[in-house]
């Protein structure tokens, strides 16, 4: 176990070293001047030139890369080119607002896609049955930002029942102000006691959230379905209904609890791929997170940004994937013999 | 254990999306009551007015000494400067601001500013002699932005607190200089030791109207008024300003209409008829200091040759160009210098639209065919470039010659017009707006000789008109006058020359409410709300 644990490990910090090395490279050959980027709107010659020493682009590439890897070490993933600001700072600003989207919207895949999926499975065949069928399946493969865009329409355009963007409410950010402690508005809000702006943040999150949940809502639903079909036809389930246990006992109290195992593995994987899925919806529904953040970092050409922020999301799958090796790995110790 | 954990989640979320769902009409459509935490500014009255701008871009820098871009809709209502450019038509070029007058030397060399007494910064400090030395310091100091306005000022002294003299290293109008909207903002010496994140954080050290109360990057920046502003406070004036980011321009169009916004920009021209027809609401157009030019290879054949220039110049369908893609909303360019801008020449020529003109040019320059092609660089995804490039490829191929569209990302097409003359693109589009209100910004930048291109991308080269528009320059600081004619015989070299093509002034549209009083757009400060000047 010692061994298989060092060699994920090891594979993980590859993986890692070897995507910043590529995309360190990618951004440095595009063609286009850095120093001139960082110097901003309408340099002079001299802004440029001073802008190239500061950064070290004068220096050759393997000097550059390795002063990049030291800097990261030691914590400093640079400056944005276009904003000046630290980018450490600047994730610090933004993640929460990405994490609260995807936390949100995990748990909505939770609550909704379960249930769902165990009425799927115990009714397998049924009417019930079909229409989440159908339901799913357009929900793995509708593009968000189209349904964004509809949802916006009818929530917003027709309905008037949902705000169209953003966080939160001018009125409330004028008139119901809340400290700022961990960066989630739901905590945050809830922190300070202040109830208007908790719910604000609320209607806020819904539409977003819930776009962003349409893939793992499909997803927890069909996986759900499938493993309580065959979780269903186990023995001790026939053995629990014929002792004449209530049918939702027998649904959520025994299938469920052998049921759910995969799915909150496929759960995980989904919450990082909803990182990154929340991009679009961030740049939709102008929601100030890190997809927007590197939205505009891309637009603009932002090396450093561009670079932090692939660095990132691949710790975050390379430490999820990490994390479902090992629970694997305990589940079923024969993955560790492998 | 795991669907313990489960339902546990479950219920807290249910339980939060019942109690969101149960609680009422959502604030989105009606702002809650403010009475459970309603703020109490000193004087301000019970309830707050607020001004809300519904901007369409995010404030990358809100450091007054580095900031150059669209931030000044944040600073300028923080910040002052010295002097202030007045709207087009005002009587003066330029009023007081925090200085009450200020004179210069005969050769311009040496310009003393007195300031005005009994202004206070937002964090208290006294508005004296040495905090304008230490803001124009630390700008030079940081040297980011537009910081090279001041590359002229050798030193400053300050005689005493009132009065400042900067002395230069060469004659400039430092006067209209010290009206930028960009690194000639007055800073609290206060802030010495501060750096561009503790401004970006959301801090200020200005000595204007409003100060951030608070600041959501990528959201909104809300202002507060500075009770103890110079210029005093009014009834009707607004206590709060909110300065909110609003990317999607359906979304402006619905924040404006509705009410909730008071003021918005950029809008999509189809649509400002019908917004136009809301009686809440006002669409103020005005000329704008910002131009579009394509940039002609004067180094490179066909090019090189003024004639064939000139037959290019005739062959751009101005009109039809802006009637369709700019909706109406835009100006043919007289020269290179935005119309109603000091230095502008309302009876410059312009190239109409004529084919048959283009083709006997082309012929006198021996090609009477055409026969030859053109590359024209444009940033990908304008499609207002786009337009006048597929447009002018119709009218260009009638004359037997090829027009090759390049998009490109800003960074790659600027490379590329920064590189040799003889193998860049023969048209490079972009537009071009000034730093602070001087036709030097325009004619010297994009056509003052340089040896290694910056901005002079269509590498004109002329030394005659060097040293005419460097003396103009040295004259404007004294003799207005003539530096302007100057300016302006200046900018006839070029328009004779066919240095570029001149293709539009653009038009500043700005949405404001009906009931907004006291609004005047300023072309000097582009989208710029002032927002101590309006009331409800």
């Amino acid at each position: 176990m010692a061994v298989y644990l060092l060699r994920r490990l090891a594979l993980a910090a590859l993986v890692i070293i070897s995507v910043s090395a590529v995309t360190f490279v990618v951004a440095r050959v595009i063609p286009s001047d850095p120093a001139a980027l960082y110097a901003g709107q309408r340099p002079t010659a001299d802004q440029i030139e001073a802008a190239r020493e500061r950064l070290g682009l004068d220096q050759p590439l393997y000097a550059q890369y390795i002063r990049f890897l030291g800097d990261i070490l030691q914590g400093d993933l640079g400056t944005s080119y276009k904003t000046k600001h630290p980018i450490l700072s600047d994730i610090r600003t933004f993640l929460p607002a990405t994490l609260e989207l995807v936390i949100v919207s995990t748990l909505m895949a939770l609550l909704v896609g379960v249930p769902l999926g165990v009425f799927a499975g115990a009714r397998r065949g049924g009417g019930f049955d079909q229409v989440t069928r159908i339901a799913s399946i357009a929900g793995v493969s509708i593009p968000t930002f189209w349904l964004a865009l509809i949802f916006q329409l009818f929530f917003f355009g027709a309905l008037k029942l949902l705000p169209l963007s953003s966080r939160m409410s001018n009125s409330v950010a004028l008139f119901n102000t809340f400290p700022t402690i961990t960066g989630f508005y739901l905590i945050d809000s809830l922190l300070a006691g202040n109830l208007v702006a908790w719910r604000d943040a609320a209607w806020h999150i819904l539409l977003p959230a819930f776009t962003l949940a349409t893939y793992p809502i499909s997803l927890t639903l069909r996986m759900t379905r499938a493993a309580m079909v065959e979780t269903l036809s186990e023995k001790y389930i026939t053995a629990a209904r014929a002792q004449g246990l209530p049918e939702h006992d027998v649904l959520f109290r025994y299938a469920l609890k052998n049921a759910i195992i995969p799915t909150l593995t496929v759960l995980g994987l989904s919450f990082a791929y909803s990182l990154t899925g929340a991009f679009l919806i961030e740049v939709i529904f102008s929601w100030p997170g890190l997809g927007k953040y590197v939205t505009d970092a891309i637009l603009n050409v932002d090396f450093p940004v561009i670079v932090s922020a692939t660095l990132i999301v691949t710790v975050f799958y390379v430490f999820i994937n990490l994390i479902v090796d090992i629970i694997q790995a305990v589940l079923d110790p024969r993955v560790a013999l492998r | 254990m795991k669907p313990k954990l489960f339902s546990a989640f479950s219920l807290v979320l249910a339980l939060a999306i019942a109690l969101a769902a149960c609680s009422g009409t959502p604030p989105a459509t009606q702002p809650p009551a403010s009475a459970t935490e309603a703020p109490a500014p000193t004087a301000a009255p019970a309830q707050p007015s607020v001004l809300t701008i519904a901007n369409s871009t995010t404030f990358p820098d809100i450091d007054p000494s580095t900031s150059f871009s669209n931030d000044s809709a944040v600073t300028s209502n923080i910040y002052e400067t010295l002097t202030r450019y007045n709207p087009p038509g005002s009587k003066d070029v330029l009023s007081p601001q925090l200085a009450t007058s200020w004179e210069s030397s005969e050769d311009s060399l040496t310009w003393t500013f007195h300031l005005r007494q009994g202004v206070k910064f937002h964090d208290g400090e006294p508005f004296n002699s040495a905090a304008v030395k230490f803001s124009v310091e630390r700008t030079k100091t940081l040297n980011g932005g537009a910081a090279w306005i001041w590359g002229a000022v050798n030193s400053i002294e300050t005689p005493d607190d009132y009065t400042v003299v900067f002395h230069l290293d060469y004659a400039t109008p430092l006067d209209l200089i010290a009206s930028s909207g960009y690194a000639a903002w007055m800073i609290s010496p206060g802030a010495k030791d501060k750096d561009g994140a503790w401004f970006n954080a959301g801090h200020d050290a200005g000595t204007g109207p409003y100060t951030i109360e608070s600041y959501e990057p990528g959201q909104r920046v809300i202002l507060t008024r500075f009770d103890d502003y110079w210029g005093g406070w009014k009834a009707g004036q607004f206590d709060k300003v909110v300065i909110e980011v609003v990317e999607d321009p359906t979304v402006r169009q619905q924040k404006i209409e509705s009410g909730e916004a008071d003021w918005t920009m950029e809008l999509a021209t189809e649509n400002l008829a019908s917004v136009g027809n809301n009686p809440d609401v006002k669409v103020v157009v005005n000329p704008s200091f910002q131009n579009l030019v394509g940039l002609l290879n004067t180094q490179k054949p066909p090019l090189d040759d003024p004639k064939v220039r000139q037959a290019l110049s005739y062959s751009f369908p101005y009109e039809v160009f802006i009637n369709t893609a700019m909706s109406g909303y835009a100006t043919q360019a007289r020269g290179v210098i935005p119309a109603g801008m000091y230095g502008s020449d309302e009876s410059l020529f312009q190239y109409p639209f004529d084919l048959d003109k283009a083709k006997s040019l082309l012929t006198e320059a021996g090609h009477p065919d055409g026969g030859f092609e053109l590359s024209m660089t444009y940033v990908t995804g304008n499609t207002v470039e786009q337009q006048a490039g597929e447009l002018w490829k119709a009218e260009l191929a009638k004359l037997g010659i090829t027009l090759n569209l390049q998009p490109m990302a800003w960074e790659a097409q600027w490379d590329l017009g920064k590189g040799d003359p003889a193998n860049a693109q023969d048209v490079f589009v972009m537009y071009w707006w000034p730093a602070y209100v001087t036709p030097y910004d325009f004619l010297f930048n994009m056509f003052h000789t340089e040896e290694q291109p910056l901005f002079n991308l269509g590498y004109y080269r002329n030394g005659d008109f060097d040293t005419l528009i460097d003396d103009a320059n040295a004259l404007s600081g004294g003799d207005k006058a003539k530096a302007e004619s100057m300016f302006q015989e200046a900018s006839k070299m070029l328009v004779d020359d066919a240095a570029s093509l001149f293709i539009f002034d653009q038009s500043n549209i700005h949405i404001v409410r009906a009931d907004l009083k006291g609004y005047v757009d300023n072309p000097a400060y582009s989208h710029v709300v002032f927002a101590y000047q309006l009331s409800r």
